[in-house]
């Protein structure tokens, strides 16, 4: 989500619109409004559009949406004298860089905030935590060209990094600098670190942890440079186009950098083919050339003959589909009629959901009453409350909390954990479930198999084990089952009242187990598995 | 006026005596206290008694006061053990420490006992108490009688609270009954008092003996005891009221793994392998691997993520297994199955996120999923189907916005109006399944899915404030809530 204000938008769009026409058109261009606090407009950026991150970028779209200035912008970049040497070294522990230099640039309070919140979201998603990409802007008349990207040893240089007024070197800044400490895991192993400097070997950058003190931007700035380094050189030259064009939406001039062999940054249009038939194959909406071509152009693009051609700061137009869509959306999703088509098959139940339903309804008829409980559980409450050994079970790698670090291999506990809720309700309380439950089996495709279990507990000052099995043996009538009960000691039932039958139990529950879940009736109970 | 047969008797009894309390209309109807209670509030309503009630203190013993009156106070058992005079730790050896320790001090209080040579012996007085009740062996045995009146023994009683556990203090109404004018005038009339049956019986029936019988005429305006009668759960009525409309449109119900392969949830559905939503404080993972999937599919795949988004897929990544993070991982196996055309299928199931649990996020939710698979099913399609659907389901009030999905293209989010907090709430995802999803699977028709809330719909129409009230199967709530 990104926030912008609704004035700076009119600006930037050249024309006063409307606030509320401003947060619909917003919404059905695909960037959709969340919240609304006086001239402040809360966007949510969905991630296929990395260049509405900013306010520059969404006016850009906007302008053009609202056929204010419909077409395709071609950014143009003029060639330029800077140049940025790749080390070897960098190869290992971060091997892409790409940079740009914008000259002109009239920065004020409101473009710094845009500044830092394009570059804040571009690094946690686009840049999935600064791994894939980290960016630096530099104020360009504080260092002296040729620049030079290289890998250093931790400890072989210091300086004095951003919002500190002391020199300290790369290992210090990871382990004490507040950014250094949030970015440390993505340099990890490595043994050598990346930097950026300048003729003189004054520090521009440490990517991807912070930029140096010394290339600080300030309202006086005016030449900027840029740089962006990370594991992917696709990503990279992306996000470079998106950032320059900001600017450049300014009134910046881009200059382009050597930076190894290539001269970046890449302005260039890309080109795709474009058939208007396969939007009403694909949207149901017939579709001529002629609007065609004026919903492109609403969309930021333009056509020459059959291709569509794409502006360089789109990243996200794979397909013909991609086109397709954002034709759609020129069309206006409001605009489309749903429509009532016939596809002619046969609908019917799973036979697993046929059967569960089936039990549904014959517990029903007992009188028992359905709960619904989680699949996520612990051992605590699953094996330990019920006295049980732990078993074979799915086990969360990776639970946030205590609560869910394992998945049920029976619903008894869970039923259990509802009558332990419900002590101060009116009894009886004759409960059950049907769901699932899943046991380790290697056979399957995925080492596990979803069973569907009935669980029935009935809790009342005379609950007992004859009027339970009354239900599970009806319960087995209705399902056209045969049920043979043998006995069979369970640690958690009254010893000598449980029993065994096929992929089941039944008993009434022990006292011990009882003041563990804290309830004070007596409770019988069965559980088997249905499917 | 029609009088039961209760009314009858307590009437009866109050033209002899006019003023009784519920006790002794008890004893003088020989009615049990709650048929008196039920009998008389319907005299007054009908005005012809008065009630007026009295709250009254009540006093019962307590489990220590039940203990003492049963094993004898601490104190009567120590002054039995003093007749020889005893330290305290031959004491000890005999009784446990506390019965011990309190003894000892009403003793002190009442003089019955002094210290010699560092022994215990009975004084003057303590030497009478082997002859004769203490005080507070005499009130407890009034009490658990009931042989006074709580104002004449204040004092006493007094003496007893103070050692806690002994006595427990509750009110009690006691009603009173009184005849009034019209009460009497009905009496003046005359009641006549039948033999009144309450319950036909099949003796009765069978014998013919109901002929002679006067059946009791019921106050069938009294409430009746509550009870409650089993049925679904709220929200499983709505998911079976969902399944009931995918059928009515001819879709067919499908089912698939809970623990799923990455390469399934996510790999399958054009998710890159560094997408945020793959990262563990999104998903829930599993330790182990999955089998693999088909050959032919694994290549396509791994074809399809390398050239459109330029980095290196990793098969072991895409056979981690993860507890499924939506239920289009079972439609997406679904796609693989070739059947003649057109397919509609639908799941209503159980998927998992790595939230954490609070008023507004679950870690455990269904999804309700459905695809279309036709050569001629687009988008507007979609649309109609998902508007037949909500509608069928009470939601007239749906739209549709621009959305991204990995997987679709175009994509749409679903939005359905809350009246009540006038403003739209988001449903979930749909869209057309992209072409790098359908066609490495083999797919050549167009797909339509949609991948919505379960319990978002339910939320809005039971007016909920907390998402957890759905799965705490609080009776209260589950007994009275209704459609």
């Amino acid at each position: 989500m990104i926030e912008i204000d609704y004035n700076e938008l009119c600006e930037l769009v050249g024309k006063k619109v409307e606030k509320d026409k401003v947060v619909d058109r917003l919404s059905m261009m695909g960037a959709a409004v969340e919240e609304i606090e006086g001239d402040k407009i809360f966007v949510e950026v969905l991630p296929n559009r990395p260049d509405w991150l900013s306010v520059e970028g969404l006016a850009r779209s906007l302008k053009a949406f609202l056929e204010i200035e419909p077409g395709l912008r071609e950014y143009k970049a003029v060639e330029g004298k800077i140049e940025v040497k790749i080390d070897k070294s960098v190869e290992k522990v971060r091997p892409h860089i790409v940079c740009a230099v914008v000259r002109g640039v009239k920065i004020d309070d409101s473009l710094i905030q845009s500044m830092m919140q394009i570059q804040e979201k571009l690094h946690e998603t686009f840049g999935r935590r600064r791994q894939k990409l980290a960016i630096g802007i530099h104020d360009l008349s504080k260092v002296k060209p040729p620049f030079t990207y290289k890998a250093v040893k931790p400890t072989e240089l210091s300086f004095v990094p951003l919002g500190m007024n002391i020199a300290m070197n790369l290992k210090e800044i990871l382990e004490r600098h507040p950014k250094g400490m949030d970015y440390a895991w993505v340099l990890e192993g490595a043994d050598v670190y990346p930097i950026i400097v300048d003729k003189n070997n004054d520090v521009l950058s440490f990517p991807p942890i912070i930029n140096g003190e010394l290339t600080r931007v300030y309202n006086e700035t005016t030449d900027l440079f840029i740089d962006m380094t990370g594991s992917s050189e696709k990503t990279l030259n992306e996000a470079l186009n998106i950032l320059v064009c900001m600017f450049a939406d300014r009134g910046a001039k881009i200059e382009r950098v050597k930076v190894g062999n290539k001269m970046l940054p890449d302005l260039s249009v890309s080109e795709k083919e474009i058939d208007f038939a396969h939007f009403e194959s694909l949207v149901g909406v017939k579709m001529g050339a002629e609007e065609g071509k004026r919903l492109l152009e609403k969309m930021g693009y333009s056509l020459s003959g059959k291709k569509a051609r794409i502006p360089c700061y789109r990243t996200d137009v794979l397909h013909e589909d991609d086109l397709i869509e954002d034709i759609a959306i020129a069309y206006g999703y409001e605009n489309l009629k749903p429509k009532n088509t016939i596809f002619p098959t046969i609908g019917g139940k799973h036979p697993e959901e046929a059967m569960a339903d089936m039990a549904r309804e014959a517990l029903i008829g007992f009188g028992l009453q359905e709960v619904m409980t989680f699949m996520l559980t612990n051992e605590e409450k699953h094996y330990h409350k019920l006295s049980l050994k732990e078993s074979k079970r799915i086990e969360i790698a990776n639970p946030k909390t205590k609560e869910t670090t394992m998945v049920r291999t029976s619903l008894l506990s869970c039923l259990l954990e509802v009558l332990s809720g419900n002590k101060h309700e009116k009894y009886p309380q004759n409960l059950f479930e049907v769901g699932d439950a899943i046991v380790v089996d290697e056979k399957e495709e995925t080492k596990a198999k979803t069973v569907k279990k009935v669980c029935v507990v009935c809790a009342d000052s005379n609950a007992n084990y004859t009027a339970t099995k009354s239900i599970l043996e009806g319960l087995f009538r209705e399902l056209g089952r045969k049920i043979e009960v043998k006995e069979k000691a369970l640690p958690f039932m009254i010893k000598g009242r449980s029993g065994e039958f096929s992929h089941g139990y039944i008993g009434e529950v022990s006292p011990e187990v009882l003041a563990k879940f804290e309830i004070d009736v007596p409770i019988s109970c069965f559980e088997f598995e249905l499917y | 006026m029609a009088l039961s047969e209760h009314e009858k008797h307590i009437l009866l009894a109050l033209e002899k005596n006019p003023k009784q309390t519920t006790r002794e209309l008890m004893d003088s109807t020989g009615l049990p206290e709650a048929s008196i209670n039920r009998a008389s509030t319907w005299l007054a309503s009908k005005e012809l008694i008065d009630i007026k009630e009295n709250v009254k203190e009540r006093i019962d013993l307590d489990f220590e006061g039940t203990d003492y009156l049963a094993n004898g106070f601490p104190e009567r058992r120590v002054l039995e053990l003093l007749k020889e005079p005893k330290t305290i730790a031959e004491l000890d050896d005999r009784l446990s420490h506390d019965i011990v320790k309190i003894a000892i001090v009403w003793l002190k209080r009442l003089n019955a006992i002094s210290i010699k040579e560092g022994k215990l012996e009975l004084t003057k007085a303590g030497q009478d108490y082997l002859k004769k009740k203490m005080p507070q062996e005499s009130v407890l045995e009034l009490i658990a009688h009931k042989k006074t009146a709580y104002k004449e023994m204040a004092q006493e009683i007094d003496y007893l609270k103070k050692r806690g556990n002994m006595l427990e203090f509750r009110e009690r109404t006691e009603r009173e009954m009184e005849l009034t004018g019209r009460g009497r005038e009905i009496i003046k009339k005359g009641i006549i008092l039948e033999k009144e049956i309450s319950q036909l019986t099949p003796e009765l029936l069978t014998t013919g003996k109901w002929k002679d019988a006067k059946l009791r005429e019921y106050e069938v305006e009294a409430p009746a005891p509550i009870v409650y009668g089993g049925k679904r759960h709220p929200f499983r009525r709505m998911i079976d009221n969902m399944r009931d409309v995918f059928i009515e449109l001819g879709f067919r119900e499908i089912k698939g793994p809970i623990v799923e392969s990455s390469f399934w949830n996510f790999d399958a559905l054009f998710v890159p392998q560094d997408h945020p939503s793959r990262e563990m404080q999104d998903t829930f993972y599993v330790p182990g691997e999955a089998g693999k999937p088909a050959e032919k599919y694994l290549d396509n795949v791994k074809k399809v993520h390398e050239e459109s988004w330029k980095y290196r897929w990793d098969v072991k990544k895409a056979l981690e297994l993860v507890l499924r993070t939506h239920t289009t991982a079972t439609t997406c196996r679904e796609l693989t199955k070739t059947r003649e055309l057109p397919i509609k299928v639908f799941s209503i199931d159980k998927v998992f996120r790595n939230e954490v649990i609070d008023y507004k996020h679950l870690a455990e939710f269904y999804q309700v999923e459905g695809i279309v698979i036709d050569k001629k099913a687009t988008l507007v399609d979609l649309l109609g189907i998902l508007k037949e659907f909500y509608s069928k389901l009470g939601f007239d009030k749906i739209r549709f916005q621009p959305s991204f999905f990995p997987y679709t293209e175009p994509s749409v989010e679903v939005q359905i109006y809350h009246e009540k907090k006038k403003r739209w709430l988001e449903l979930g995802g749909a869209g057309v399944f992209r072409k790098e999803v359908v066609r490495p699977l083999g797919v050549e028709a167009n797909v339509l899915a949609w991948g919505l809330g379960g319990e978002r719909p339910f939320f809005i129409k039971k007016e909920l404030d907390d998402i957890r009230t759905i799965y705490k199967n609080s009776m209260e709530w589950i007994r009275n809530v209704n459609d």
